[in-house]
């Protein structure tokens, strides 16, 4: 193939006065049309106007241009709409380069006395960019088709919403749950704290909605064996029931909860006098709570060493429960022995605020000095009378954490889901993807995540829904085609190197004719480079961010 | 013919020339050789000496081809039993690193194995790395290196070093000290007194100093114990029934039970100790200033904690008989240690004011009457010799004379411990031999002695003494102290029970398993052993342990 | 916020994109300083791209100073996106810094110029070589799961063999470099290279054997080594 002679445009942008007020726009314009391969260097007044958009199709489509540098502000907030208004031209749109004078020169080299060192930087980066803009290679948007139907994992509070809002939305759901009944924790609650709802009605209307639910598949008794695929295509083999099924799926959101911790070895745990709140729910439901004095312990096997986090919920149970206690028997005597109380928002104050008016006592007790059980009393060391108390027991109760479980790690294991060293599902990030999993088309809500009361786990499972329907309603993928590539095939040897540390897993080993290759899946790269950067035969790169590229702007720079 | 197996051990020259002649007689020949590939040392060669053009020994070549041949590289033969025409190997292959099936000769690991080391197959004369060792029958490469570091190997117990030192640099001190537990209990009290000869192989030696690995250990035990972390405690699930009875709770005798919990005999583990405490030499031999018997007592918790039981002030032998412990026991540790004192073999010894070492440093840790005035006369130059001396100083003696045969140089005690005892004002006498107590009114009042020089090496490669002629002289004393050795006691069983005795008075063991004679009854330690280092005590304790599990599960 | 205007600034979307040889090429090219910025650690947007990030700078690192120049001009320093004055701190500090160590090649440099370029490019082959960037690339996996057989190593036990690489990779490749100039004997390389002649021979020996040389004469009863070319 013959090469094409390079034919460059840059156009310098003038901001109004946010570039031109600190640098001279003209003459920065006038430099770059002596670069080399430089054949058309206008500035304009807004690059960005539609005025400013018109020349660049204009001067494409005049100059005969085959790559195009803007150099004005930051490409996060306008290389999309350049590089599209480059495509409307008729030039392929990754053909396009951005230089950030603005941002990273004209408004932070405001001083007199850095006008001329600022003008040899914006030279210099204007050249840069150019030199870049040289090698860039043209690159297609990759589209990837999805498939349109959901899995939702977990039969709890968060899985069943889940379903019911991508099952309302017209989108087929699978809804797996381990157990024989669906449900999750809530079948095991009395009331719902804070608004002293009944749990059991609250899980059943939603139980019967997904059943109502023509577009829900539900299977009870099922366990994922096995998980192959990416976004828009992950293929699914699970059990349910004695027979084997495999079904294809868009997307994936995790609500598989959480575990109880059952506090073996501590004050004198043994089910019966001393129980966790999870049992005293199960006796409340059953009509079996009748001990008139009780010592509620906080924070049993949380915020230790071995398990750092706060379980967020247990304060507002402990004092639910104390509550009832008080409700049902005025007389009773109830304490809460307590490090800290996290009883945030207006609900929650409210119900503190009541508990203190029904007569609950509350002592702080100090995690060095921990109360100590016995036979019919306790003993908490009172650090505002500086003296042990001793309180009389019928029955303790201990607020123990959720923890995370078993089933989430063989879960993201298989869905190759990372999880914290409390084996909670991890998010992509915590401010700026919460409900994503790190890898692509896998969402999770409710306690799976972390210790969540229902209301949170509600609102986690309606946002995971709401991101897990843009590929549905979208049909397909698409992705930028800023990824690696595999460009010396022979010099790949398939060793795998690269495999183990890409973040994605959009990397694998195949057997090819040609021996063991690595193989990208494109869909699930998100161009970072470790590979390329690590790959000991030089085989990847990463496209539009190549070493030669890289190495282009270095030399230019240093060619001053 | 009728066609027979046969095997060749060793697959050098003599091993492929034998091979093929018995292929040529019909018969079915294995092959077996300990390198990663046959032909001894001419093989790496093979692949350089025509630059390109292979060259390949024809004889090598006709094994390859030959079927009735099979060639069991990277392995050892373990044990042969049986007779004539009917014997039955055991052979021990290491695995392979690299998988032979998917291995084509495409060199690309060599240029990237990080392990760079001489090539001993070409007389060191180039470097290579530690994956390229070509197989010639497979065609395919294999590691081959040291399997362990120096460090590691000149440690009696193996500890893993490089690991336990490197995490210290990363600040990793709870896997360090995991990784340190894996095989030895006790880091606080090893870490204090081991001679640690793993330091004097150490290769940094070579550039500046050793790495200072016995104090690390310490340093990472002692960071534990300062910041109040519980040692944590796993033991395996799976347990076993049987009742093990270990007699002397010394740095053996522990590290067995140790081992024998971590192998599932928790709850099932007795330990007899004679004395009012555990610890055998580290706590009655070893002082005080060198280790603390509060410290001590953590690594002795942490082994209790186990699942092993301690019975303090039980002698064997006197307070329960050995017949008791068989009939009770599955299976019986012997580690009672060496505590008798060695004669000095001179006129008078028997003298009121002469005492072993060993007794009096015992009488000093347990707090019992000791003498501790005027002046005193140390004979021995080994670290007991040390401890008794520094002792003395320590309990009230004005003055403290040693004496030893040879010179500083030949001195089997520590540097370090010499320079301290040297600087706390200890008098050493070198080639000066006791010949006889003087002895006043049934008292010793010092001791007679003779000059020596120094004469041809003897067996241990040190120069013998040779007394000079007429060189007599008496060294006044109050108190006299013999510290020229220990041997065990090995009144704790009697004739009828049928042990051999060794040369130093130890039990004779089978040196790989430390049974003893007596089926079922084990061995470890000092009493095994000798008087040796406490580290080595361990090593024989852990080996113990793993004897004893295979005894009791091969009985089942 | 105003800031110096020493620095260029060069996108890439992550700095696990970090080539070292593209570092070192920066280098062998004359720049004063490069100042890599990147995400903190634990919150990379790309997962653990900063972390791989580390190891291969630490590595280039070390190289760059061992071929002689002031390992104070590479840095790795992080932040978050929304720490801008965090930012302005990171690169008036470095420029600062950079500028006590002045021009490449001069007083702060172990080697001064035009060696120390020609060193720098030797480093540069070698950072584009099997054996440091397979070491490196294995670093991570070696220290969270360990290597095949299980075994775990620490960060420390790698870091030593990696220090152990750099200096076998620069003898290997000054070797390689000074022979692709002119054959040579084992007496000369060791005189030119600085490399005691007992441990070039084994360097040379082992880099015959591996096909990179052979013998291209004898003089006065010396061989003379010459370069293979190198196919791929
Ligand atoms: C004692 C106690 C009292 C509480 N009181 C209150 C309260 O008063 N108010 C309040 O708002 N919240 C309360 N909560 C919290 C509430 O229970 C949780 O917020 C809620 O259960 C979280 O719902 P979830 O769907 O995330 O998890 P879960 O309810 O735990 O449901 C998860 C489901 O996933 C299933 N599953 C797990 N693994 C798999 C798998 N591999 N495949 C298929 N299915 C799987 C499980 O079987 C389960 O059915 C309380 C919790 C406890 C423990
Ligand atoms: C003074 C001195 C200093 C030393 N310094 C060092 C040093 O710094 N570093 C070093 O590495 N090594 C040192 N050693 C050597 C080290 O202490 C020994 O090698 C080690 O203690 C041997 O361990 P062991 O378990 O075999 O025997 P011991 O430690 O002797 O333990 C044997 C135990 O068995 C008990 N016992 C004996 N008979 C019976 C019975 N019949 N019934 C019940 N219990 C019985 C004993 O009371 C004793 O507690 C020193 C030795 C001495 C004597
Ligand atoms: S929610 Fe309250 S009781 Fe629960 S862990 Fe947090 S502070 Fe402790
Ligand atoms: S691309 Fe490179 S690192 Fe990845 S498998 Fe191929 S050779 Fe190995
Ligand atoms: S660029 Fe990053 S995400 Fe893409 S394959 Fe390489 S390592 Fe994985
Ligand atoms: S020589 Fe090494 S890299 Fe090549 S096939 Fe064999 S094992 Fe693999």
């Amino acid at each position: 193939m013959e090469k094409e002679e390079l034919r460059i445009g840059v156009f310098v942008c003038k901001c109004g006065s946010n570039i031109a007020g600190s640098l001279d726009v003209e003459g920065l314009a006038e430099y770059a049309s002596t670069l080399p391969n430089v054949v058309y260097a206008p500035w304009n007044l807004y690059t960005c106007a539609d005025a400013g958009l018109e020349e660049i199709k204009k001067g494409i489509k005049e100059h005969n241009l085959n790559r195009v540098v803007v150099a004005s502000c930051s490409p996060r907030t306008h290389e999309p709409l350049f590089r599209s208004v480059c495509g409307e031209a008729g030039m392929n749109p990754y053909f396009f380069e951005m230089v950030n004078i603005r941002d990273q020169c004209s408004w932070v080299h405001q001083d007199k006395a850095q006008a001329e060192s600022s003008m040899d930087k914006a030279r210099d980066l204007i050249r840069m960019g150019a030199a870049k803009a040289a090698l860039l290679e043209p690159q297609e948007i990759i589209t990837s088709e999805v498939e349109v139907r959901a899995l939702v994992i977990g039969g709890g509070i968060a899985g069943l919403t889940a379903a019911i809002s991508l099952g309302n939305r017209g989108f087929p759901v699978i809804l797996l749950e381990k157990e024989k009944e669906l449900g999750g924790m809530l079948r095991s609650l009395y009331r719902l704290a804070p608004m002293d709802l009944d749990a059991s009605e609250v899980i059943n209307a939603k139980i019967k909605e997904a059943e109502d639910n023509p577009n829900i598949e539900i299977y009870t008794g099922a366990t994922i064996e096995k998980v192959e695929g990416f976004i828009g295509k992950f293929d699914i083999t699970f059990s349910a029931n004695g027979t084997s099924k495999y079904v294809r799926l868009g997307v994936v959101i995790i609500a598989t909860g959480a575990g109880n911790l059952v506090p073996e070895g501590m004050y004198q745990y043994d089910g019966d006098k001393v129980i966790t709140q999870w049992e005293l729910e199960e006796r409340f439901k059953a009509g079996k709570v009748d001990a008139n004095n009780v010592v509620i312990i906080q924070c049993v096997g949380a915020r230790s060493p071995e398990r750092r986090y706060c379980s967020r919920i247990c304060c507002a149970i402990g004092i639910k429960n104390a509550i009832l206690i008080k409700e049902r028997n005025p007389e009773a005597k109830v304490h809460i022995l307590y490090r800290d109380l996290m009883m945030y928002g207006v609900e929650n104050e409210d119900q503190l605020r009541k508990a203190k008016e029904l007569g609950v006592r509350f002592v702080k007790y100090d995690p060095e000095r921990p109360p100590v059980v016995e036979e019919n009393k306790v003993t908490v060391f009172h650090h505002l009378m500086g003296k042990e108390l001793e309180i009389p027991q019928e029955m303790v109760v201990l607020s123990t954490p959720l923890v995370g479980t078993e089933d989430g790690v063989k879960i993201g294991n298989l869905f190759r889901a990372g999880l914290d060293q409390n084996k909670f599902f991890l998010e992509a990030h915590v401010k700026l993807r919460p409900l994503d999993c790190g890898t692509d088309g896998i969402f999770i809500c409710g306690s799976a995540h972390y210790p969540k009361d229902v209301r949170e786990s509600i609102m986690q499972a309606l946002g995971a829904v709401s991101r897990a329907s843009i590929p549905l309603s979208q049909g397909e993928v698409k992705i930028e085609p800023i990824v690696t590539t595999l460009v010396n095939k022979d010099a790949c040897r398939g060793c795998g190197l690269c495999v183990a540390l890409c973040p994605y897993n959009a990397l694998e080993i195949r057997d090819t004719d040609e021996g063991r290759k690595v193989n990208i899946i494109t869909v699930a790269c998100k161009g970072c480079g470790v590979c390329a950067a690590t790959c000991y035969r030089h085989a990847l790169s990463i496209n539009s961010f190549t070493d030669y590229q890289m190495e282009a702007q270095i030399h230019s720079f240093m060619a001053a | 013919m009728a066609e027979k197996n046969v095997l060749i051990v060793g697959g050098g020259v003599a091993g492929v020339k034998a091979a093929l002649a018995q292929a040529d007689a019909g018969n079915k020949v294995f092959m077996v050789e300990d390198l990663p590939s046959i032909g001894g040392e001419r093989i790496p060669q093979d692949r350089i000496i025509s630059d390109g053009d292979f060259f390949t020994a024809p004889d090598l070549a006709a094994v390859k081809e030959n079927n009735a041949i099979q060639v069991i590289d990277s392995a050892e033969v373990r044990s042969l039993v049986g007779e004539n025409g009917n014997f039955k190997v055991k052979i021990h292959r290491r695995t392979p690193r690299v998988d032979r099936e998917k291995c084509d000769d495409c060199g690309e690991c060599i240029k990237v194995c990080p392990i760079h080391m001489y090539d001993d197959y070409n007389e060191s004369l180039e470097w290579r790395t530690a994956v390229d060792y070509f197989n010639f029958g497979s065609g395919s490469y294999n590691v081959f290196k040291e399997d362990m570091p120096v460090c590691q190997r000149t440690c009696p117990i193996n500890l893993d070093i490089r690991t336990y030192v490197g995490y210290i640099a990363d600040g990793k001190y709870a896997e360090s000290l995991a990784t340190i537990r894996k095989k030895l209990p006790f880091p606080l009290s090893i870490g204090r007194v081991c001679p640690h000869p793993c330091e004097f192989e150490c290769n940094r030696g070579y550039k500046d100093e050793p790495i200072s690995i016995c104090f690390l250990k310490r340093y990472v035990a002692d960071h534990e114990v300062y910041n109040d972390v519980e040692p944590p405690i796993t033991l395996p699930e799976e347990t076993y029934p049987e009742k093990i009875a270990i007699i002397g709770g010394g740095p053996s005798g522990l590290t067995c039970a140790y081992h024998l919990a971590l192998l599932g005999y928790q709850n099932n583990i007795t330990v007899f100790e004679a004395l009012p405490a555990c610890g055998g030499m580290f706590l009655v031999g070893i002082p005080e200033y060198r280790l603390p018997k509060a410290i001590l007592a953590k690594d002795v918790e942490f082994v209790e904690k186990h699942g092993v039981e301690i019975k303090c002030g039980v002698r064997i032998g006197k307070d329960i008989s050995f017949d008791d412990i068989r009939k009770d026991y599955d299976a019986v540790l012997l580690a009672i240690g060496a505590h008798l004192g060695m004669s000095m073999r001179v006129k008078n010894e028997d003298a009121e004011g002469v005492f072993e070492g060993v007794k009096f440093l015992r009488d000093a840790a347990l707090g019992n009457e000791i003498p501790n005035k005027g002046t005193c006369i140390v004979v021995g130059g080994g670290n007991v010799a040390m401890d008794v001396a520094r002792t003395s100083l320590r309990v009230g003696f004005d003055e403290v004379n040693l004496l030893y045969r040879r010179t500083r140089k030949e001195m089997p005690a520590s540097p370090w411990e010499v320079d301290a005892a040297e600087h706390e004002g200890i008098k050493f006498h070198f080639l000066v031999a006791p010949q006889e107590v003087v002895v006043k009114g049934g008292k010793a009042v010092g001791m007679q002695c003779l000059k020596m020089e120094l004469g041809e090496p003897d067996a241990s490669g040190r120069r013998r003494p040779v007394p000079i002629e007429g060189s007599e002289f008496v060294m006044d004393a109050d108190t006299l102290f013999a510290a020229i050795g220990q041997v065990t006691d090995t009144s704790v069983v009697e004739e009828k029970h049928g042990f051999n005795i060794g040369r130093k008075f130890n039990f004779e063991v089978n040196p790989k398993t430390f049974e003893t004679n007596v089926p079922g009854v084990f061995s470890s330690g000092d009493s095994a052993t000798g008087a040796g280092i406490a580290i080595a005590a361990c090593a024989g304790g852990k080996t113990a342990a793993e004897s004893i599990h295979k005894y009791l599960r091969g009985k089942k | 916020m105003q800031y110096t205007t020493d620095i260029r600034v060069i996108r890439i979307m992550c700095t696990g994109r970090m080539d070292p040889a593209v570092m070192a090429d920066a280098f062998v090219h004359g720049l004063d300083g490069l100042l890599v910025l990147g995400c903190l650690f634990g919150e990379c947007h790309y997962v653990s791209g900063n972390f791989n990030a580390r190891h291969k700078i630490n590595m280039t690192k070390e190289m760059l100073a061992y071929a002689g120049m002031n390992p104070g001009r590479l840095s790795f320093r992080n932040l978050s996106s929304a720490e801008s004055e965090l930012f302005v701190k990171h690169v008036t500090d470095f420029s600062a810094e950079i500028r006590e160590l002045g021009p490449l090649g001069g007083e702060a440099d172990r080697v001064p110029l035009p060696k120390l370029r020609e060193k720098l490019e030797i480093a540069r082959t070698a950072l584009a070589g099997p054996k440091l960037r397979w070491v490196v690339g294995k670093k991570p996996v070696f220290i969270d799961t360990g290597n095949k057989y299980q075994e775990v190593f620490t960060e420390h036990e790698i870091n030593r063999t990696l220090g152990g690489i750099v200096v076998d990779e620069m003898a290997t490749h000054s070797i390689l470099a000074a022979l692709q100039n002119k054959p040579a004997s084992v007496k000369e390389l060791a005189k030119e290279l600085e490399i005691p002649a007992p441990e070039t021979l084994k360097y040379v020996l082992g880099l015959k054997r591996r096909g990179f040389l052979e013998m291209e004469s004898v003089k006065d009863h010396t061989p003379l080594y010459k370069y293979v070319e190198q196919e791929g």
